[in-house]
C-alpha cells in the first residue's frame, strides 16, 4: 500500500506543481485504489497541495514567473470566497451545482485542447513556410 | 473584474474542493491573455494558500497517519522542484493541451464514479 501511495503522491504532486490539476488526480487515484476513506484522502490532498504550492511558489518567484504582489492581489478574494463557499455548503444542495460546474470545467478542457491543437498546427505551418522560403 | 473572478474561484473552491484552479487559469490565460506559465504558477500559489483555510475545517479530524504526512512532505518538496523544472521547459500550448486532456478525462471519470 505504501508503494502505491508514494507513486500516486509523487505523480499528483508533480502535476499539481505545474498547475494542471494534481489535486483532482490524487483524490481520484486514491479513491480508485481504495487507499483511505474519502475524508482522509481529502485531508492528505490538501496537505500535499499546501506543501507543493509553497515550494513551487518559491521556485516560481526565483524564476520570475510570479511575484508576491500579484499573489496577494488574488489570494485575498479567493480566501474570502472559500470561507463564503464553505458557509454556503450548509444551506444548499451542492449536487446540482456540482454537475453544472463539471459541465463548465469540461467546456474549459475542450476549449484548451482545441486552441492548443490550433496553435501547434499554426506553429508547424509557419515552420514549413520558413523552410520553404529558405 | 479580477477581484470578482477570484472571489468566485474561492466560492467554487469552498464548495467543491478541487477544480476551482482551472476556472482561475482559464480566466487568466484566455480572457486576460496572461502568459500560460505565469497563469499556472499564480494559480498554484493562490490555491495552495487558500487550501490552508480549507484544512482548518479538519482541525478536529484525528484519523491521520503521521507517517503518510511525512512521506507527502518529502515527496512534495522533490516533486514540486521537478514539476516547476518540467513546466519551465515545456511550450505553453503543450502545457495547455496536457491540461485540457487531463480535465476532460477526469471530468468524464468523475461523472461515472460520482464525487
Amino acid at each position: 500500500m505504501i508503494f502505491k501511495f508514494v507513486i500516486i503522491a509523487f505523480v499528483s504532486s508533480v502535476i499539481a506543481s505545474m498547475g494542471i490539476g494534481g489535486g483532482s488526480i490524487f483524490i481520484l487515484l486514491s479513491s480508485l485504489f481504495n487507499l483511505f476513506p474519502y475524508k482522509e484522502v481529502k485531508f492528505y490532498n490538501l496537505f500535499m497541495f499546501i506543501i507543493t504550492g509553497f515550494i513551487a511558489t518559491i521556485f516560481n518567484i526565483k524564476n520570475k514567473k510570479v511575484n508576491l504582489k500579484e499573489i496577494i492581489k488574488i489570494v485575498l478574494p479567493v480566501i474570502f470566497g472559500s470561507m463564503f463557499g464553505i458557509f454556503l455548503l450548509k444551506f444548499i444542495d451542492d449536487n446540482i451545482l456540482r454537475s453544472i460546474f463539471y459541465i463548465i470545467i469540461m467546456f474549459f478542457g475542450i476549449y484548451e485542447i482545441i486552441s492548443s491543437l490550433i496553435k501547434i498546427k499554426n506553429a508547424k505551418d509557419n515552420k514549413k513556410r520558413k523552410e520553404a522560403l529558405l | 473584474m479580477i477581484y470578482v473572478v477570484s472571489f468566485l474561484v474561492g466560492i467554487l473552491n469552498g464548495l467543491f474542493a478541487s477544480g476551482a484552479g482551472q476556472f482561475l487559469v482559464f480566466y487568466l490565460i484566455y480572457i486576460l491573455k496572461t502568459e500560460t506559465h505565469k497563469a499556472r504558477a499564480l494559480s498554484v500559489s493562490v490555491l495552495s494558500i487558500s487550501s490552508i483555510i480549507s484544512i482548518i475545517g479538519y482541525k478536529n479530524y484525528t484519523n491521520v497517519n503521521y507517517l503518510y504526512l511525512l512521506i507527502i512532505f518529502f515527496i512534495a518538496i522533490i516533486s514540486s522542484y521537478l514539476g516547476t523544472k518540467i513546466m519551465k521547459n515545456l511550450r505553453a500550448e503543450i502545457i495547455n493541451l496536457i491540461s485540457g486532456i487531463l480535465i476532460v478525462s477526469l471530468t468524464i471519470i468523475r461523472f461515472f464514479l460520482g464525487g
